[in-house]
């Protein structure tokens, strides 16, 4: 079934017209998946029955030509730090095996009334913590595009799925770069909205201060399509803006683009800064565009304040991990022995450095120190991105500093690791929106993706500008 | 040696529902009924604060006389421990909803340093067969932490001080500060030198704190006359040995890792809102004891036993207003009434305000004796008969004709000469016993006023 590649708007339009059912799509899905993801492990659970049966139920509508949702019958498959009822929440995690959700996560719920498809949980970085979905206790994935090669991280899964073709949507979360960095590695769009548009309630917090459910699709569209659908005010999230829905707007808008050349000086592999120049230049004399350089002195800063207070975010969010209510026990003599048995060995190597790197920022003598000085440190990047805001409407840069690597090639340097976030951790600092549309590929055939940034809750534009580049680039090319 | 007392106050509020989820607030029930997943501290959720139990802790600040902080933020404080399910606690650390403030006791003020609003942990039940269960019904109900300064100078300060403040509280109505059932818990700390002090754990009656406060006192001073020093530690008061002892030393002291919760924004007061409850603050029990004394022109003493608790005060202003006689109700009500209850459960009696006034009225008007008046009393709370009825059949049975009283009368005369010698010679004092003797013979059915009359005719005619 050729069809199984069609962003949402046309998928829909196949149901409408009858040229094929939900039911046999989600059949010839879950026929897929079986056969394909044995190499990439892009999923942790297939819902191989539940979504067939709600396709059925689908079908129904179609027959009885009742109101149809906007995501009607289109497969979503969803990260596994998102709760879905009934159905085990692992977050790649050994300490969460066996727990069973007892609800739905706000975003879930949404989709779900909006006719979407479940079509299961996708891998990822235990909790969210990682660039490369190496750190999972369900295995490695693979990048679809090349054999061998990370998808990114920590939305692997769902960024290696979309690109696999094995649902039309999924659902990341971003932390510091989540779901924009795996989507440029694996050539697809993956948008993080304004810290505060999406409900959190039901995803599995990392670091609750930057965390924010984002899509990860095969188009911009497709991606606006579900951000418009998830956001909004949730009474059970009280960090989230009761404000209008944004809209795209219609009037032509002489954009002004900053991007900080200086920034891409170093560090940066040299295909990838050419191909964001090329472009750039380019894309703003066809559409008489200004293009500004700009400076981001902060940025420098922006990786030791990302990991001292996610950090220590991550080290009280994860404390509920105990083994006493649920998930993981390994039983001890004593109380504090089932603890640490339970965390030591529940916890992958990568979320105990967190935890433990977390835990010492907030302790006392230490807190003024570390914890205190990254939120002065934080609230200067903001101010910065603030004060280029007036200057210009977004700010570009590359999404990743390199295109994906071999699995196993960074793994066992941290600190390498980390520095593949350089460019997006800023965005979940200052809470502002970042989109990474795919921008062809490098001479070895990886996905190059370009990360745009803009204000706070000024998504309409972001996605106005979006949808432009994405053109000007498909044109130029190609897919 | 200057004996300081700094005490930490935990009152759970009373609200409709838990501090950060819908679950109900209520005590006891079955084990884990009362529970959901925001409660059991299950991955993916969010806290989202009572608004009820926010106001309630306004309340409290404006009645101890605190400032209210229009902006506060809610804090999360981490440690393990079963009873807690996500880890840490949310609760409030160096931005509280309310700071400062003070409560007046018979020798000053007690000055308070902060209040918090805080989440309740879960109750953990210690079996016979050394298990632990938890009862996750009370985690999250709404908690207040009442921080007062070291400037207690003595554990009768501090058991006044304690007794006040509950009925603060309770008069608010934010809180029952039933301390059996761990809705009003007391810690402290105790120093008797600048150097050192210890934290005093396990204080859960007002007896406990009076005897663990001289004890730890005492110990303190002890250890100082012998040369040695006052450790920095934490120790738990032993209700059956009657001692405190170690639980932990200073470096065994948690780090409980504080920071700014980010699920949560800023607490933010309108000043409207404070103003507004302001104006809810009800009559205050000092307040209503000074009007009690002004205005019914009641003694200190008993004006302080009729506001003890505000059920009480209200009970008695109630019976004012079936029969205007402050006195007699006041005296009644004291004496009488709380002979069989606490203040605070008068009404638990089922004696309504009128047949209260009604029975005072009638001994007041000599329509049954004050002895027949207490006896109504009685069989009206054990039979459940209701005091007007009793005092129709009392009236009815009453001896109002001169004839059977004279006879009684006569009979007492003939068999008392001697007494009667007595009172001839000139000691008047023995009337009473006259009275009283006649009275027993009529078995209590006469007006003693109208039997002394008697009595002094027949008198006066013998001699
Ligand atoms: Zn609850």
């Amino acid at each position: 079934m050729k069809e199984l590649n069609l962003p949402v708007h046309l998928l829909i339009e196949k149901y409408k017209k009858g040229d094929f059912l939900p039911s046999q799509l989600i059949e010839s899905l879950i026929k897929k998946i079986k056969e394909k993801d044995k190499h990439i492990n892009s999923f942790i659970k297939v819902f191989e029955n539940q979504a067939i049966e709600r396709a059925k139920i689908l079908d129904k509508k179609i027959k009885n030509k009742e109101k149809t949702g906007s995501l009607f019958g289109v497969p979503v498959a969803i990260k596994d730090n998102i709760l879905v009822k009934d159905a085990e929440t692992t977050c790649a995690s050994k300490i969460l095996k066996g727990y069973i959700a007892t609800y739905n996560a706000t975003v879930v719920e949404k989709l779900l009334l909006e006719d979407a498809i479940i079509i299961g949980k996708t891998n990822m970085d235990e909790f969210g913590m990682g660039s490369s979905n190496e750190f999972s206790s369900s295995g490695p994935v693979h990048n679809p595009l090349k054999k061998g090669y990370v998808p990114g991280g920590s939305s692997g899964g769902s960024a290696a799925a979309i690109a696999a073709g094995f649902a039309t949507c999924a659902l990341g979360s971003d932390t510091g770069g989540s779901v924009r960095q795996p989507a440029a590695f694996c050539g697809v769009v993956g948008f993080k909205p304004t810290y505060g548009r999406v409900s959190r309630y039901g995803l599995v917090a990392f670091a609750s201060s930057c965390d924010q459910i984002g899509p990860i699709t095969i188009n911009v569209m497709d991606s606006w399509t579900i951000f418009r659908i998830i956001a909004g005010f949730d009474e059970k999230d009280k960090t989230t803006f009761d404000v209008p829905a944004p809209e795209i707007p219609e009037e032509e808008i002489k954009f002004r683009i900053g991007f900080p050349e200086k920034l891409l000086e170093q560090g940066v592999e040299e295909e990838i800064k050419a191909r964001l120049d090329e472009i750039l230049r380019e894309f703003v004399k066809s559409k008489n565009y200004e293009l500004k350089n700009i400076e981001m002195r902060s940025f420098r800063y922006a990786i030791p304040v990302y990991h001292i207070i996610t950090g220590a975010e991550a080290s009280s969010n994860l404390a509920r991990f105990d083994g006493i209510r649920y998930g993981l026990r390994l039983e001890g003599k004593y109380l504090e022995e089932v603890y640490k048995k339970t965390r030591g060995y529940g916890f992958g190597e990568e979320v105990l450095r967190r935890i433990i790197m977390g835990g010492f920022a907030l302790r006392s003598g230490y807190y003024e120190e570390y914890y205190i000085k990254a939120q002065k440190a934080r609230s200067m990047i903001l101010e910065e991105f603030m004060d280029n805001f007036e200057k210009v409407d977004f700010i570009i840069t590359p999404t990743s500093p390199f295109p994906a690597f071999k699995i196993g090639e960074k793994v066992e340097d941290p600190i390498k690791l980390y520095l593949s976030d350089i460019f997006t951790v800023s965005a979940n600092l200052s809470g502002i929106p970042a989109i990474s549309i795919p921008c062809g590929k490098t001479g070895e055939g990886l996905p190059i993706g370009m990360q745009i940034m803009a204000k706070p809750l000024d998504e309409g534009r972001l996605f106005k500008l979006s949808l432009q580049l994405e053109d000007f680039i498909k044109q130029r090319y190609g897919n | 040696m200057e004996t300081k007392i700094g005490l930490e106050i935990h009152v759970e509020l009373s609200t409709e529902t838990k501090m950060f989820c819908p679950c109900k607030n209520e005590y006891g029930g079955e084990p884990n009924t009362r529970i959901c997943p925001v409660c059991m501290g299950e991955p993916g959720i969010l806290p989202s604060p009572n608004f009820e139990a926010v106001k309630k802790a306004v309340k409290v600040g404006i009645a101890l006389n605190s400032k209210i902080n229009r902006f506060s933020i809610f804090t999360r404080k981490n440690y393990f421990y079963p009873d807690l399910p996500k880890g840490y606690q949310i609760t409030q650390y160096g931005t509280s909803i309310a700071e400062g403030g003070s409560v007046n006791i018979k020798s000053g003020s007690v000055y308070l340093e902060r209040i918090n609003i805080e989440e309740e942990t879960a109750k953990s039940i210690y079996t016979e067969n050394g298990e632990v269960l938890l009862d996750f019904n009370r985690c999250g109900i709404p908690l207040l932490e009442i921080v007062t300064l070291p400037c207690i100078k003595s554990p009768e300060e501090a058991v006044e001080f304690l007794k006040e403040l509950r009925r603060i509280i309770r008069y608010l109505g934010v809180s029952e500060c039933d301390m059996e059932k761990g809705m009003f818990r007391v810690d402290s700390n105790v120093s008797v030198s600048k150097e050192g002090r210890a934290e005093l754990k396990n204080l859960n009656s007002l007896k406990a704190v009076y005897e663990g406060l001289l004890y730890e006192i005492k110990r303190q001073k002890e250890v100082i006359e012998k040369g040695e020093k006052i450790r920095r530690e934490t120790r738990l008061w032993d209700e059956f040995k009657k001692e405190t002892r170690v639980m932990r030393v200073k470096e065994e002291e948690l780090d409980y890792r504080y920071f700014p919760e980010p699920d949560l924004p800023p607490l933010e007061l309108s000043t409207e809102l404070i103003e507004k409850i302001k104006k809810e603050i009800p009559e205050l029990p000092y307040q209503k004891k000074q009007r009690f004394v002004k205005l019914y022109f009641l003694d200190e003493k008993d004006a302080e036993i009729l506001v003890s608790e505000k059920e009480l005060a209200d009970y008695f202003e109630e019976i004012l207003k079936f029969y205007k006689n402050p006195e007699d109700v006041s005296s009644w009500v004291i004496t009488e009434l709380l002979a069989y209850t606490e203040p605070e459960n008068t009404r638990k009696l089922g004696l309504s305000a009128s047949e209260i006034a009604q029975l005072v009225k009638s001994v007041n008007e000599n329509k049954i004796t004050r002895n027949i008046g207490k006896e109504i009393l009685k069989r009206s709370i054990s039979e459940k008969i209701p005091i007007s009825e009793l005092i129709k059949k009392e009236e009815k049975s009453i001896i109002k004709g001169d004839d059977i009283i004279e006879s009684a009368v006569k009979e007492v005369i003939e068999e008392n000469p001697d007494v009667v010698e007595k009172y001839i010679k000139g000691k008047k004092g023995v009337l009473g016993f006259l009275i009283g003797q006649t009275m027993k013979k009529l078995k209590g059915r006469a007006d003693p006023k109208q039997v002394g009359k008697l009595i002094l005719k027949k008198l006066e005619k013998n001699s």
